[in-house]
């Protein structure tokens, strides 16, 4: 018997998500209502849409959450930096790649397609089945997370590449590494990650900071943020990691890195991420290092031992013709806004 | 074989990659013909898939990057030969990044797979298992050459041509590597049929082109056919492979046979079409 589905959106205040999330295997923190709240509130212009999807009896037995923002009239989805973006979520009463499953995706498959000009969803790796999406037109394809299993941390090291073993040796004695809460790492954090990002000609604007440190205190405060340091012998701060922790599912997952460039990029992003692991192996079973968008990336992943779990990215058609739209106007707008300032400047002087 | 039965067929390029002492690292063998644009790939009789050694799985999702590596590197030759390629990977290919950064089309299709286990009935739905027991007793399994059988399944098979199909059908045969399953009903008519394509090295059988020609007869048919295929091919054969479906009432009742549901990627190249790298977006 086929299961009829409503999709309808929801409040964040809805009690019923909670309830949703915690009954789900696809329970992690980047679908819980507080951090979904925080990070549509304050210094961004995310806006958040929560789907439902009920059954004929009214239960809620699935459901979405999507940031987006708006542009020109249109709900443009962003990207957030945080691992399963969009994930659909299932009630842990739904069988997987059962016909119930199956009904539940194709509802939000068509709903959402008809909301957005275009969606790229990244499914939870424990939702394997894609079939609901690609016969509703979507687009499938695997992208693999750079995992760490901290049940064995002690293998991590042994698992590593030979060299990159070294590096990691050499710099935990070299270096001082730490776990530092106070917020005024949040700041230092900020002035190292836009030196890492410069390389790759992006520089965060007052927004971003904004909306950033708003988050990042946020997670401090709720304990759901380790921030590890490495310091040189003198004091001097060389590089921080930022790990988001989901003691839903005992899984943290490496969120942003900032480091100083005048020192060596190959021994210390690894021994930071490294040292990050021996923390959190108390309380965590896997650290996720999120995907390897590029060979460069993937041999850099692969080469600290990392295990390669896939997960789906379904995507509605033109996906990438949008985003190639949307990245131009973007960069047009940059290009402006630099050339402004110039003038400004040139004005000034 | 694929050679000698499609005339269209002009070549086969094999291509190996050995490391520094000889060894074999990975390989791809693909029938080629002449197209518009120079040489084509586009095989949909069984998987057309890259060939790895032992020794680079042996790391299992760990330490990838060097298969992936030789990966990337077979597609590039393959790509510097064939300037229109389509591949069918087997489902042991579950790493497409090697496709993926050299900006190949992937479209994802799911097959499923049954091991033989001691309690493959066990594993069925029971609502399943009351279809197929119904069922056994209306259909009969036919496993024996019949050209009429042949005939209705070479011409509702539509995108092989009928004397190609055909051609394939008897070499097969007359070598063991594939038997036409056949399910017939109380009038000795035929119900629905299934080629097994039966492969020796890998200890599995391939099920292709499951077609019923009786209107209608899926939804009762389907289960029985499967199901006494699989027993059929579990005797000698660790796995079979039912095959994909585009139909996802059929592809239920392979998940209700207990069949793992496992994607397989189609993977496309075409020299002629190639769009420029995406590049990197870093922004929020």
């Amino acid at each position: 018997m086929t299961l009829k589905i409503e999709v309808r959106e929801i409040s964040t205040e809805n009690k019923e998500w909670h309830e949703l999330v915690h009954s789900s295997r696809q329970n992690i923190l980047f679908v819980d209502q507080r951090f979904l709240n925080i990070w549509t509130t304050k210094g961004t212009s995310n806006h958040l849409m929560l789907l439902g999807c009920y059954d004929e009896s009214g239960c809620l037995v699935g459901g979405q959450a999507i940031i987006h923002r708006k542009f020109m009239g249109l709900r443009i989805q962003g990207s957030f930096n945080i691992s399963y973006r969009c994930t659909p979520i299932l009630a842990g009463h739904i069988r997987e790649n059962s016909p119930e499953q199956y009904e539940i995706l194709s509802a939000l498959a068509r709903v959402t397609r008809k909301k957005f000009p275009y969606l790229k969803v990244e499914f939870h790796p424990n939702l394997t089945d894609t079939r609901a999406y690609l016969n509703n037109g979507w687009h499938a394809e695997p992208q693999y997370a750079h995992t760490w299993d901290l049940r064995n941390v002690d293998n991590i090291l042994q698992n590593m590449h030979r060299k990159k073993r070294s590096y990691v040796r050499k710099a935990l004695e070299t270096y001082e590494f730490n776990v530092e809460r106070d917020k005024k790492i949040i700041d230092e954090f900020l002035r190292l990650y836009t030196e890492t990002m410069a390389k790759f000609s992006w520089c965060p604007n007052e927004n971003w900071s904004e909306s950033f440190h708003h988050k990042a205190n946020w997670l401090l405060d709720e304990k759901l943020l380790l921030p590890c340091t490495c310091r040189a012998k003198t004091g001097e701060l060389i590089s921080v990691a930022l790990v988001i922790l989901s003691p839903e599912n005992r899984t943290a997952y490496g969120w942003l890195i900032g480091y100083d460039h005048a020192y060596a990029s190959y021994e210390i992003p690894a021994s930071l991420q490294y040292y990050s692991a021996t923390i959190l192996a108390a309380n965590f079973d896997v650290l996720d290092l999120g995907d390897g968008p590029n060979a460069n990336l993937f041999a850099y992943k692969d080469s600290l031992g990392t295990a390669s779990h896939p997960f789906w990215v379904l995507t509605t058609k033109d996906t990438k013709k949008w985003i190639k739209v949307l990245d131009f106007l973007r960069d047009t707008r940059q290009s402006l806004q630099k050339l402004f300032r110039q003038r400004i400047h040139a004005f000034d002087s | 074989m694929l050679a000698e039965t499609d005339p269209h067929i002009k070549g086969i390029l094999p291509l190996v990659c050995v490391g520094k002492n000889e060894e074999f690292l990975a390989a791809i063998i693909t029938p080629y013909h002449f197209a518009s644009h120079g040489l084509r790939v586009d095989s949909p009789f069984g998987y057309s898939t890259p060939l790895f050694s032992k020794v680079l799985n042996e790391g299992g999702s760990q330490h990838m990057y060097t298969a992936h590596s030789i990966h990337a590197d077979l597609l590039r030759s393959l790509s510097e030969h064939i300037s229109d390629i389509r591949l069918h990977n087997a489902p042991d290919i579950w790493d497409v990044r090697a496709y993926s950064f050299l900006d190949w089309q992937i479209d994802t299709i799911h097959t499923h797979e049954i091991l033989r286990t001691e309690n493959n009935w066990e594993k069925i739905d029971q609502d399943l298992q009351t279809i197929i027991q119904q069922g056994e007793e209306k259909y009969s399994l036919h496993a024996d050459v019949n050209k009429t059988w042949d005939d209705l399944f070479v011409k509702r098979t539509n995108h092989i041509h009928p004397i190609v199909l055909r051609k394939r059908l008897d070499w097969m045969r007359q070598t063991g590597t594939g038997r036409l399953f056949t399910l017939t009903d109380s009038n000795n008519l035929l119900v629905a049929c299934t080629l097994a394509i039966l492969s020796q090295p890998d200890g599995r059988a391939y099920l292709w082109g499951t077609t019923f020609p009786k209107a209608g007869s899926e939804s009762n048919a389907l289960p029985v056919l499967l199901w006494q295929t699989c027993i059929n091919l579990l005797r000698d054969f660790q796995r079979v492979d039912l095959g994909t479906s585009p139909n996802i009432g059929v592809s239920q009742v392979k998940d209700k046979l207990g069949a793992k549901l496992l994607p397989t990627f189609i993977t496309k190249f075409n020299k002629h079409n190639k769009e420029a790298p995406t590049p990197v977006s870093v922004n929020e």
